[in-house]
Order: structure tokens, then sequence, then C-alpha cells
């Protein structure tokens, strides 16, 4: 059943590919100067690295066995391979919370930002005892402050409406 | 030894200075380990700081912090596979797996000495053959430039861990991203949407911490209900010491891979990032144990960390004998050279040579330091695997994001981590290499400008890309590295090879 | 500290009215735009008059670096910051007129108030001390017999560099051929290994290769002989009226009060005789030469005007 997702994700990942490619070198061709090896020839590399992902998959799919030279490894460095959905749903709610961060970092400063931020992403993740969430978001801001800040001087985004105090 | 060379041995253990180094490595390991803080950006930050410090003392610091923050990179790399720094990710691929098999600390305490061994090789030959390599450096020119990244694309074969093709195609990814920005020969604006944060191309570190860190905290977001980090739960603190079987073992690895990362780190434009998967590909590729690197082996530590250790005194040779630097933070640390009124060159050795040789000598303790450093922290590092997952996945986010962010001040660079996150993400689910991206992004830019300037300076005339003994040399050098894997197979004892074939069964 | 800023802010807030406002400005640290990465010659640069002009300011300076595309992100948040005379950045000559010109930026030459001209560093051109050519008449009389095959190096497409490439051929009606590099580290290391011919870069990168006895340097492109190389005629001198440099000044946004800027100005002309500033801007090999507001402002001028031939010649306009 993984194996079987696993054969769509190439047939996908093929398939954007060789989009991509075609997208590239009709670009290239409005380029002045010389841009025959970098980009064009490059996509059509591409493009055919994903002509040969859409036949390997269909050619072990006709042969009848699962794809395994096409699956992720099983190098546990991947996680849990395949395209297992419902593993999915976490990380993607991850990602979410992050797209929020960056968007509030230039509205509200990023100590605020942070502050709200990391609870988040522990309220998600189950997270129980509640000095976790303190001593983590505080911890975070502190030491971000301290490195940053104070010994290497990068200032950090502020909101203006705070008059730069945090 | 000259005078000079005494006074200057002498000068390094004065106690300001002995203080300048410790400080240096504490906090070149702190910038090192932490996302988004590179080496480069580390020095430059501290550089005002030696303002007001004596000139030995202040460049001491500097130099430690150089060699300090490449190591720091490997200690997140091999714990949480988050390479803190471009020259720890070749690092990640072994060291991760060895935390995973329960072996994080025999990974850590490997890698602190690969790392201090590389980086006192380096300092070896800056202190006795430094003019002559630094003459023999210059001979590289854009033809040999260009063979050495055809030569680092071959890297990709050894990362492709069974698929080659996907392996390939990740590659060729890295190389077309790697085109991005505004051409250096014509000026055309390539895939920029009118952002002109594109223009110098995609910057790599956003695009490293995404494609390794954010995606590893995704991957551990999966299992929402495991509270601690499978793998190294038994860890201790004598585990991280390595035998001396382990380390003369290795040593013979560890002394090729720092002459490698030596050699990368004379050229100016190729740094740690390069002479890590440089070395990383050639340890596997004439090891006997090929098929198993990958699967968290010490070669896999020990070849990338001796390299881009040994990277650091290797882009001080051509700074020091003719204020070329061979590295992005060799060029700042030129700038506190010549704010304390040190002006590289060869007379540099004589006008000011105990305060050069001093700064060379402190290599030595800087890197002694580092490594009891590195293997006495490697007890309190291990405490990591302590921490709630949900806890080290919020902070690895955070520190990401405010890393991404400190590089250039710009919220740009955060959003292409996040886009880089989530690509690293789905290629690790489809069985893409990062890694193999990664090298493209890295190798494009100097394989690009290799090319036009060959093409340039030789009007169009490609015989010139073969015409000198260096190139040819690299050529062969690619050819045997295309062809000895399958050489080695067809010749290799029949024992091996079945061993192999079972292995490759998977 | 963080304290005293936020009372300060506070009472800013409050008491402060715009009348009084340009007596006590400035009145909290001043943010000035480095367009180029920390650790760079400029950033640097900065950090040192940073250092010297809390003195003669009353203010800090909080430097952010806003490196990328060739100055111009660091140029445009400048443009785009708020005009109340607490953010200050750098317009750099010619980038600023090839960004306005060719790369389609946002701001114009009007999008600044120009304050000072910090560090003028002029355009030079060298051989390898081994070099056939003897001097700028045996480059131009090699470059005329073998049109297109002398290769000058320069440190990017529309750099300073090779704008003066460009200035070279049009002055002596020659044709070089222009090797493009990733900065001036690979550059000189290309010319002292014999890859290109001739090396065009700046006083403060030339110099350190010059004492060291590997470089010839051929002209230097500024009004009077400098004393760094005494001894290399000016291209005036030479009969080609050609003054090229990397100009670094800083300006605030358009629309902030002339007060502030001229109290910068002050502040900064003021620094700008501290001795230590001055031997340690010589250290690192940058030029420095102040301006006035209004000798800046005519300076820029003059440079739009000559970058913008060059641009025509090389057809990018």
């Amino acid at each position: 059943m993984q194996s079987a997702r696993a054969k769509w994700g190439d047939l996908v990942v093929g398939g954007v590919l060789i989009l991509v490619a075609w997208y590239v070198i009709d670009t290239a061709s409005t380029f002045r100067g010389d841009g025959w090896l970098t980009p064009t020839a490059l996509a059509y590399l591409i493009g055919a690295g994903g002509v040969a992902l859409i036949g390997q998959a269909i050619l072990a799919s006709m042969r009848g066995r699962t794809a395994t030279a096409s699956t992720a490894p099983s190098t546990t460095a991947t996680g849990p391979t395949g395209l297992d959905l419902i593993a999915m749903l976490l990380p993607a709610v991850l990602v979410l919370l992050t797209i929020a961060y960056v968007a509030l970092i230039p509205r509200i400063g990023f100590y605020l930002a942070s502050l709200a931020f990391i609870p988040a992403v522990l309220a998600i993740l189950g997270m129980r005892r509640w000095w976790v969430y303190a001593v983590t978001a505080l911890g975070f801001v502190a030491f971000v402050h301290v490195v940053f800040e104070r010994t290497f001087a990068i200032p950090l985004p502020r909101a203006a409406w705070l008059s730069g105090i945090l | 030894m000259s005078d000079l060379m005494v006074e200057g041995l002498v000068q390094v253990f004065e106690w300001r200075n002995l203080a300048a180094v410790t400080i240096g490595t504490l906090l070149g390991m702190m910038v090192g380990a932490l996302p988004g803080l590179t080496a480069t950006m580390g020095i430059a930050l501290l550089v005002p700081l030696t303002f007001g410090m004596p000139a030995d003392s202040g460049l001491i610091m500097l130099t430690a912090v150089y060699g300090a923050a490449v190591f720091g990179g490997s200690i997140p790399a091999i714990l949480l596979h988050t390479p803190g720094t471009p020259a720890g990710a070749a690092t990640a691929i072994d060291g991760y797996q060895m935390t995973l098999k329960g072996q994080g600390g025999r990974a850590l305490g490997i890698s602190a000495v690969s790392s201090a061994t590389g980086g006192m090789l380096s300092a070896l030959a800056l202190l006795l053959i430094a003019p002559p390599l630094a003459t023999f450096s210059l001979r590289f020119g854009p033809a040999e430039f260009f063979w050495i990244t055809v030569f680092g694309l071959t890297i990709i074969a050894s990362l492709s861990h069974g698929n080659l093709l996907k392996a390939l195609i990740a590659g060729a990814v890295g190389l077309l991203i790697g085109t991005i920005g505004i051409d250096p020969f014509t000026g055309q604006r390539r895939f920029t949407y009118g952002l002109p944060q594109l223009f110098d191309g995609v910057s790599i570190v956003p695009a490293l911490i995404g494609l390794f860190s954010f995606s590893q905290a995704m991957i551990l977001a999966e299992e929402r209900w495991k509270p601690r980090l499978q793998g190294f739960l038994r860890f201790t603190w004598r585990e991280c010491i390595p035998s001396v079987r382990d380390y003369l073992r290795l040593l013979p690895l560890i002394l090729r891979s720092g002459g490698l990362g030596t050699f990368v780190g004379m050229l100016p434009g190729a740094g740690g990032d390069i002479a890590s998967w440089v070395a990383y590909s050639e340890a596997r590729r004439y090891s006997r144990k090929r098929d198993q690197f990958g699967t968290g082996i010490p070669e896999g530590v020990a070849a990338p960390e001796a390299a881009n250790n040994a990277v650091t005194g290797g882009s001080l040779i051509p700074l020091l004998t003719l204020g070329i630097p061979g590295s992005a933070a060799a060029a700042v640390l030129l700038g506190g050279l010549l704010i304390q009124g040190l002006v590289p060159g060869q007379r540099l050795f004589i006008d000011h040579g105990a305060i050069t040789y001093a700064v060379i000598f402190s290599f030595f303790v800087a890197n002694i330091l580092m490594l009891a450093l590195g293997l006495l922290g490697a007890g309190v590092f291990q405490r990591v695997n302590q921490v709630p997952v949900s806890v080290l996945i919020a902070l690895i986010v955070a520190l990401s994001v405010i890393g991404s962010y400190a590089l250039q001040n710009s919220l740009f660079d955060v959003w292409l981590l996040l886009l880089f996150g989530v690509l690293g993400y789905a290629m690790r689910k489809l069985g893409f290499m990062p890694a193999a991206l990664v090298l493209g992004m890295i190798l494009a830019p100097i394989f690009e400008r290799g090319l036009r300037q060959g093409l340039s300076i030789s009007r169009g005339d490609i015989s010139y890309f073969w015409a000198s003994p260096i190139s040819q040399f690299l050529i062969a050098l690619t050819v045997i590295a295309l062809v000895a894997p399958l050489l080695l197979e067809r010749f290799a004892p029949a024992r091996h090879r079945k061993w192999r074939a079972a292995k490759s069964d998977d | 500290m963080r304290l005293a800023i936020a009372t300060a802010a506070l009472a800013a807030f409050g008491l402060a009215s715009i009348g009084s406002a340009a007596a006590e400005y400035p009145e909290r640290p001043v943010r000035v735009i480095v367009p180029s990465p920390a650790g760079g010659s400029t950033d640097v640069g900065t950090r040192i008059l940073a250092d010297a002009i809390e003195a003669h300011l009353g203010q800090r300076w909080v430097i952010e670096n806003r490196p990328g595309a060739g100055l111009l992100i660091g140029m445009q948040a400048l443009a785009d910051a708020e005009p109340d005379g607490y953010t200050l950045g750098y317009t750099h000559q010619p980038f600023l007129t090839v960004h306005i010109y060719v790369n389609e930026a946002d701001f114009t030459f009007d999008s600044f108030e120009p304050v000072a001209l910090l560090v003028d560093d002029p355009n030079t051109v060298a051989v390898r001390v081994d070099s056939p050519f003897e001097s700028l008449e045996d480059l131009i009389a090699a470059m005329r017999e073998r049109p297109g095959e002398i290769t000058f190096g320069d440190t990017g497409y529309l750099s300073d560099d090779h704008l003066v490439t460009v200035a070279i051929e049009r002055a002596f009606g020659v044709e070089a051929n222009a090797v493009h590099y990733d900065g001036s580290a690979p550059l000189r290391a290309a010319v002292l290994g014999g890859h290109v011919d001739v090396y065009v870069g700046n006083v403060g990168d030339t110099k350190v290769t010059y004492d060291e006895g590997q470089f010839r340097v051929l002209a230097v492109a500024t009004e009077e002989r400098i004393d760094a190389f005494p001894n290399t005629p000016t291209f005036r001198e030479l009969g080609v009226d050609l003054v090229a440099s990397s100009a670094r000044g800083v300006s605030f946004p358009a629309g902030t009060p002339t007060a502030y800027a001229d109290r910068m100005a002050e502040a900064i002309a003021a620094a700008s005789q501290d001795e230590d500033y001055l031997r340690r801007m010589a250290e690192q090999g940058l030029a420095v030469r102040v301006l006035t507001r209004e000798e800046y402002g005519a300076f820029q001028a003059q440079r739009m005007e000559f970058v913008r031939g060059l641009l025509e010649a090389l057809g990018e306009l």
C-alpha cells in the first residue's frame, strides 16, 4: 500500500520535473548571451530525469512487483518512510504555525512572536506540564537576547508601535 | 626554529592570550552549533570587539572562533541532524545515523578528535610550507576551478543510497537553483521575478537550514506521542572518548582528509562546505566499507570533520603569505589583521614575526582546547536526549528562524527557509537526498563562473580547458572517480560481493 | 540600559514638540544601514566610524547589515525607511546609478538626502610585476595591435572596476576582453597566477599586493598623484580625463529634516578629525575623504552623468 503511494509520488514528481524543465527552457530562450548550458542544458537533463522517473515507475508496476528501488531507502534518517498521510498532519500544522510566526514578526516584533509561537508548538505536540511552556519560551527569548543582541549586536525586528521597546 | 618563532611560542602562553583562546573557542563552538550563525558571521561580528585588544590577543581569539565554529557545527548535526554551519552538513549523514544506533557519544568523540587532528595538520602546513603551497594554489585558474566542480559533482553518486536516478535528479535541480540570479557575465536577470533578494542567487544558508533542520523538525513532529528521541538512550560519558584503537584505525583517513581540506581551503572561493563533501565522497570511494556509508559508521564522521577543520589553517596560507584570503571567513579575518596594523604578505613574518607565529601556534592550542571541550562537552550535549521532543521541535524551528534572519537581517531569507524546509521534507519522504540538492546549489556558481571565465579568456577555444597539467590531472581524477567503483565491484573478493548482494536487497 | 531607552522613548512621545526637536536631535541611537555583509571593508570602516562618532553625536550608531544584490537591497531599505532622522545609510557610486538605470530599482537619485562622503577609494590599473607592460602606453599599444585579446579582470559585471575598463576602451578607442570575478581576492589570485593580464581594482585592495612587490601599478584614476603610489601617473597625466572610484557616502531618506542632516554631517566632519579614526582607516586601506553636504550632492550628480555615459556605451540603456 505504501509503496503503491510512493509509485504515484514518483509519477507526480516526474510530471512536475517535466513541467519545470519546459518552463525553464521556454523562459531561458529569451535570455541574452549564452544560456545554452546553464540553465538550458540543465533543464533538458532535468526533463529527461522526469521522463526516466515515470518510466521506472511504470516499468516497476508492469513487472507486477513493488518498486523497491524507487521507494525511499530504509534508512531511518527519513523517519517512517513512504507517504503516510495521517503522520503528515502534525508536520503540516507545524508549517502553518511557522508561517503565522514569520508573518507576525514584523508586526509584533521578534520577542512577542516567539512567546506566542513556542507555546503553540508545544500545545499541538501534546506537552502537558505548564512549567515547560514557561521555561522554554522565556529561556529562548532570554538566550536570543543575550547572544544575538548583546554579544553580536544584531538588531532584531521590533514592532514600531511598541516604540522599539520589544 | 627561528628566534621569532620562539618568541611567538612564548607569547601564546601569556595569560591574556590563553584567556583569548579559551573565550574564542567557547564562543566559536556556540556560534557553530547555532543554525545560521556561521564561522564567517561569528568572526565578522567579533572583529569590533578586538578593536581595543592587543594585536596578538585579538587575532588569537578570532582564529580560535574560526576553528571552534567549524567544529561546533558538527554537534547538532550528529545529535539532531541539524548542522549548525554549511561545513557540518556532510557530517549529518553518518553522524545522525550513529546517534540513532545509540552511538551518538562515540560520534561526538570521533568528530572532536578528527576536527582537532585536521586543524592541527593544517596549522602545521601553515607553519612549515606556507609559501610554496600558496604559490602552487595560484596556478588554479578558471579551467581548474571548472574541473574541481565537475569532480565535485561525482560526489552525487556516493550520496545515492541505492537510487542513482533520484540522486542525479536532486543534484541537477540543485544546480538549476544555483543558476538563479544575475548572470555574472551578461547581467541577465534569471528567474528573479523582480525580487532583488534573488539577484545574488538563492542564499545557501537558509536553504541548507530548511533542507536539513526544518525538515528534521517536521519529521520529529510526525509522532506526537513519543516523549523522547529513540535510539541513544544508553549513552554514557565514557563512550565519548574514542579508544586508541579506533583513533589509530581512522588516522590514515583523517590525515588524508585533512590534507585535502588544507588544499581546498587555500583556494579562494572554495571553503569548508565543499571540502567536507569531497572528503566524505573520497573516504567512501576508496573504502572497503563503501556500502556502509550512510548507515552510521565512524569513517563518515571522521572524513568530513577532519577536512572542514583543515580548511581553517589552509585558508590562512594564501592570506598570510599573499594577502589573498582562501575562504569567506579568512576574508573577514583579513579585516581583523589590518585593524591591528598587520599587513599580510611575506614581510608579515619578518616585520610582525612574533605576533604572526603566536597566532599560528595558538592554532595548536585552540585545537587541543577544542578537543578537550568537545570531549567534556559531549557528556553535556548528550543530555539533549532528556529533552522532550516537543521542546526540541519548538526550539529547532525558532532557532532556524532567527538564524536565517540574522545572517542578512532579512525576512525574505526566513521565507526561503520555510520553502526549503517543506521541499526537504517532501524530498525525504519521496526518497530524494537533500544533500545532493545542497551540493548542486553550492557547486553551481563556481562551475558557471569557471566555465564562463575560461571561455572568455580563451575567446571560445575549448582546448583551454585541458591545456594545463593540473586540468589534466583533475580530469583523470574525475574519470577514475566514475570508473573506479565499477572496477572495484568487478574485482572485489567474492565474499565481499556476496555480502553486498545481500545488503543491496533491501 | 533598555529601561533607559524606554524612558527616553516615552519622554519623546509625551514631551518633545517639533520645534525643540532639532536642538535635541538625536535623542536615541541612530540606525545605520550597511548594504554589504558584516566583516567586509565597508562594514569595518563603518564600525570604526561608529566608535569615533559617539563622542561627537551624543548617541550611538547601531549598525544593521543589509547585504545583497550589489548594494541594492541596503539602498532600497534606506529609501523605504522613515525619514525621521533615525535611519542613515550608504549611497554608493557607481552602484546607485547602475541600480537606478539598469536594475529597475524603486528609488531615484531624489529618494535620498545626501549627508556626507566618507570613503573615496580610487580605481587603479595594475599588472603582475613581471608583465611585459611597463606602462599604460605599452598596454594601450598592445591593445591596438591585438584588439579584444588582452584580458581585464574586474570584480563583477557593472562594478566600478568593470566600468573603468569600459571607460578605458572608450577613451583610447581600444577593445578589452573583460573577465568578471567574484570579488577582489579571487581576482588578485587570478592576476598573480597569470590567468588574467590586467587587474582593475581599487587602491585599498591593490596596495597590499603592491607593497608585497607583486604588482606594478600602471595608472590611478584620480585628479592628482596619490601617496600610496607616488610614482604612478594619473590618467589625466596620460591625457585622458578619467577620474573614477568606489565612492561610499551616507544619506538620509528624502524628507528627513535638513536640520538633522546638517547635525549628522557636522558630527561626521568632527569625528573625521580624530587621529585615532584616521589611523585605523588608513590601516584598513580606506581613503577617508569628507565632503560637505552640498559638495557631496554635487559630486553624486557629476558621477551619475559619468556612469550614465558608460552604461550607454555598454548598451545597457
